[in-house]
């Protein structure tokens, strides 16, 4: 299919990715290096979390010792403790369907991973309509092919589909495939990787 | 601006502390060390950890440990900042809660301060950023156990005589974006926590120079006497300040400044322009400094350090006396000692979720434990069924579905296996015999070695299989006598009958759905009558040598008025379809005359098990989701392919009874009604059974007329062979209305 990306492609793509987004601090790095063909993207992003409250259990309150008099401290203040939201997000390449998949996982601060109801809340309100008809044909959860643990995914199945929309017209059409899925669980490009890619 | 000066004394620079965020990877990486290599080895394991001081406004200063922190160089990426960290793995829940965590953070603090007194800071500044991370990896439950500390001096005490500035309020709109350019072109991540700002005297943005710390005797850091702080111009102390707070600096400026006042004693009593860099990435992609703080700092004498609260030493021989009583200690203040960290105070145990001392835990068995891996993985698989197909479908009430399995041999055996791929969570299983040699490789939950040693019993046998299938399964197995009507019960075996009833009737009261997959007819008539009284839904397989039936039988409806009539003869009401026994005009119990399908199943092809099992499943899952439950009407026309939704399911009709010929490879659906005088669910052995109990099932058991009797097929018999109309042959033609 026309909208296919092969290995050799997306190597190609993501290296340059890589480089923009170094350029431009951006955060994403390369994982799995030394696995032919299992190497992939990472990149995390840390929000503050306004939803998620935990509760310590009462065992961990068992825990706490009186060292308040010991490490008296007037040089220290004291905020209420923000509490912050980990999105990881993984850019994978499918030998099934042959192109990038993203992954991606949340968590809250004490390591609970967020549900996919919960990932279904927070997917773009721009996004939600035209996706509420076949959203879990979309949004899935699955074990990552690498880490073998439960990841969210993107569901690949479209997005040979996709592709074929874009070629001959994308420079690099991980770019571009990334930039448009991405937003729709919250990750954005910043627009110079458009620019740079249409330069070079 | 007020929280600076809010109480009297309180205009000393306060700094925000580091929260820790433990990345659940970090647990994935040390369970993995601690059960390869570290194993029950205890000692100190050089971890990395990472912050940024691009921290948007709402989030805290984070320290960040993840997978990479068992690297052995530390790969972090522009603008993040790599920390020294110590991990202390403890191996068990007493001796992480035992160790004297004061007396660790001094250990700790003592490290530090050599890279201090040493000089070493000044040449790799990043020394100065640093933690330990104490832990308790609970395997079993994958519960996680950490409390951080990030060790630094109580002193120097610095009094703040002007409010923070905004770097917006001093420098050009050009130089906090070309601050941002040269701080990022530093490439060593070591010299871009601390470090020194050059900033030229004409105001032209391109000479800005980060220049490292190790410099700081060859430039000019002091501000001259009478200088405004505000001039732009000069060398500027400068650190990455994780804090997005408006008024305070992070933690790591609060080591540089013990830092400077040990190792720059000549800067003592000048004022100092420090800088806390804090990065934001601008809508336009473009990285500004311009939230960054500018602080005008005095360096007090080190000897004055403390002056209000006395510096105290802990010998790790007083541990418990230092925690009792540390105020109480003497001052050993001496200025020419020659291990002056040990004069000095640590703080930095970080504070829990509710602002005590004490460790966090983390709760990772959703995403560790294989056992929970697998019960996510199971039901999304089913999750996926209704989400791409089926939205209707109601998973949660198949899972929860509580299945009796009475019988666990082929049929049972077939049944359990496709009861878990619906994810049906609980299933008893009914037995009252052992694997034998022949069973294995029919019977798919047992293996060659559940029969050896007289094989064990075929319940427990059958329970524990589907547990090793699917840990998630709540299987248990009953070894039970069902009680048969026309098998007398002698005088010993009566309190065994009474008891095993009893059993019978409770394991039907707690379950919601009972199969009944044995290998006789007589077996199956007491589970009948007593799932018919408890309206309990039955769904019952039966196998011929190449034929097999499978049914759901009709539930009582204890409304009348609510009885619906007749659709017209298309369909029959759930609650007048028959049961087992309907379609008899015998009692069981001489079963020699009259040979139903069941009664040769030892002789069966032996696939039709599992089709007549997967069956039974898949009519009781319809008929879980349609509305009216057992109540779903039965379409008794056969080839009823008419729109689909005509029967309320949304997996498609709700069929009384299948039954296939597999010599024809042939299946019909049929439909028949309750049989007024049916020896099992009519209401006149009901109410007997409910009205008289064990009195009654003894009657049934010991005479094998009675049921015949009271239901008045004697008499119809007796009529019929006067008649002369009968023929056994076309009884099931008969139901077919």
């Amino acid at each position: 299919m026309a909208g296919c990306v092969p290995w050799e492609e997306f190597n190609r793509c993501i290296t340059q990715l890589l480089t923009i987004s170094d350029r431009l601090s951006d955060g994403w790095t390369l994982h799995n290096k030394d696995a032919p063909k299992e190497t992939y993207l990472v990149k995390k992003v840390i929000i503050p979390d306004t939803e998620n409250k935990s509760d310590l259990s009462p065992f961990a309150v068992s825990l706490e010792e009186p060292l308040d008099d010991v490490l008296e401290d007037a040089n220290v203040i004291r905020e209420a403790g923000g509490r912050i939201l980990t999105w990881e997000y993984h850019v994978l390449y499918s030998r099934s369907y042959l192109v990038p998949v993203l992954y991606f996982n949340a968590w809250t601060h004490d390591g609970r991973l967020l549900s996919l109801e919960d990932m279904w809340c927070r997917v773009h309100a721009n996004f939600q309509d035209s996706l509420q008809e076949n959203r879990w044909s979309v949004l899935t959860q699955q074990e990552h092919p690498v880490l073998r643990r439960p990841f969210y995914q993107l569901h690949p199945c479209h997005t040979a589909q996709l592709l074929g929309c874009f070629r001959g017209k994308s420079p690099n059409i991980v770019i571009t495939w990334l930039s448009t899925v991405g937003p729709v669980v919250g990750l954005t490009l910043p627009p110079q990787y458009a620019e740079i890619t249409s330069v070079e | 601006m007020s929280a600076m000066l809010q109480t009297e004394g309180s205009n000393i620079l306060q700094y925000s502390p580091f929260n820790s965020s433990v990345d659940p990877s970090f647990w994935h990486q040390l369970s993995h060390v601690k059960l390869d290599i570290d194993r029950l080895e205890e000692s100190a394991r050089p971890i990395w950890g990472y912050y940024s001081n691009a921290v948007p406004p709402g989030l805290t200063s984070n320290l960040h440990v993840d997978c990479s922190a068992y690297n052995e160089e530390c790969e972090v990426q522009k603008p993040l900042l790599g920390a020294y960290g110590i991990l202390l793995n403890k191996n068990t829940l007493e001796t992480f809660k035992n160790c004297n965590k004061i007396a660790l953070l001094e250990e700790h603090g003592q490290e530090l301060w050599h890279s201090i007194t040493s000089g070493e800071a000044l040449n790799n500044p990043a020394l100065l950023s640093r933690f330990f991370l104490l832990t308790y990896a609970d395997l079993k439950k994958y519960h996680f156990y950490y409390w951080s500390a990030f060790p630094a001096p109580s002193f120097p005490i610095i009094t703040l005589k002007k409010q923070p500035l905004r770097l917006v309020d001093t420098f050009s709109e050009k130089q906090v974006t070309e601050l941002a350019r040269v701080y990022l072109a530093v490439d060593d991540w070591r010299q871009r926590g601390y470090f020194l700002v050059k900033v030229g005297s004409d105001g032209d943005s391109s000479s800005i120079n980060i220049v490292p710390l190790c410099d700081i005797k060859k430039v000019p850091v002091a501000i001259p006497d009478g200088e405004d702080i505000k001039k732009t111009e000069g060398v500027y102390v400068g650190v990455a300040d994780p804090c997005p707070l408006p008024d305070h600096p992070g933690w790591p400026l609060r080591n540089l400044l013990a830092l400077l006042s040990y190792c720059c004693s000549e800067l003592v009593g000048l004022r100092l322009r420090v800088l806390c860099l804090r990065l934001r990435l601008l809508p336009c992609s473009t990285w500004s400094t311009k939230d960054s703080l500018v602080l005008e700092v005095t360096l007090p004498p080190i000897s004055t350090t403390e002056p209000s609260s006395p510096e105290t030493t802990f010998s790790p021989h007083s541990e418990s006396e230092a925690l009792n009583s540390p105020t109480e200690m003497p001052s050993l203040v001496n200025n020419t000692s020659h291990s002056p960290g040990s004069k000095v105070r640590w703080v930095g145990w970080e504070r829990n979720e509710r602002g005590k001392f004490g460790p966090r835990v983390m709760n990772l068995s959703s995403s560790m434990d294989p056992v929970r891996l697998a019960e996510t993985s199971v039901d999304l698989n089913l999750k996926l069924m209704k989400w791409r197909l089926m939205p209707e479908l109601d998973l949660d009430l198949i899972k929860n579905t509580r299945c009796l399995l009475l019988g666990s041999g082929t049929l049972g055996c077939s049944v359990a296996r496709t009861l878990l791929g619906w994810g049906v969570r609980y299933i008893t299983l009914v037995d009252n015999g052992c694997v034998s040699y022949s069973n294995p490789v029919r019977q798919s939950l047992f293996t060659y070695k559940d029969s050896l040693n007289s094989g064990r019993p075929k319940s427990e046998a059958a329970a524990d299989a589907l547990k090793a299938i699917f840990p998630g399964v709540e299987s248990c197995g009953v070894q039970l006598n069902i009680p048969m009507p026309g098998h007398p019960i002698g005088p010993s075996l009566l309190a065994d009958t009474r008891t095993n009833t009893q059993v019978l009737e409770e394991l039907i009261g707690s379950h919601d759905v009972v199969f009944l997959l044995m290998d006789s007819r007589e077996s199956r008539w007491l589970p009948t009558l007593i799932a018919a009284s408890k309206r309990k839904l039955v769904m019952n397989a039966a196998l011929g040598f190449d034929t097999y039936l499978v049914m759901r039988h009709g539930v009582k409806s204890d409304d009348a008025v609510n009885s619906i009539p007749d659709c017209s003869g298309k369909s029959i009401p759930g609650h007048k379809l028959g049961c087992y026994f309907c379609n008899d005009v015998t009692a069981p119990g001489n079963s020699q005359r009259d040979r139903t399908l069941d009664q040769q199943c030892t002789v069966t092809r032996p696939g039709i098990s599992a089709v007549a099992g997967a069956l039974a499943v898949e009519l009781m899952v319809s008929l879980l989701q349609h509305p009216l439950r057992g109540y779903a009407p039965a379409s008794c026309v056969e080839e009823c392919h008419s729109e689909g939704g005509e029967e309320g399911s949304p997996l498609g009709l709700v069929p009384h009874s299948v039954r296939g010929f597999l010599a024809k490879f042939q299946q019909v659906s049929l439909a028949s009604h309750v049989f007024s005088q049916c020896i099992a669910c009519s209401d006149k052995v009901l109410y007997e059974y409910e009205t008289r109990g064990f009195d009654f099932l003894l009657q049934a058991f010991n005479t094998p007329d009675y049921l015949e009797d009271i239901t008045g097929l004697t008499q119809l018999h007796k009529e019929m062979e006067d008649a002369q109309i009968w023929e056994l042959s076309d009884s099931e033609s008969c139901d077919l209305e």
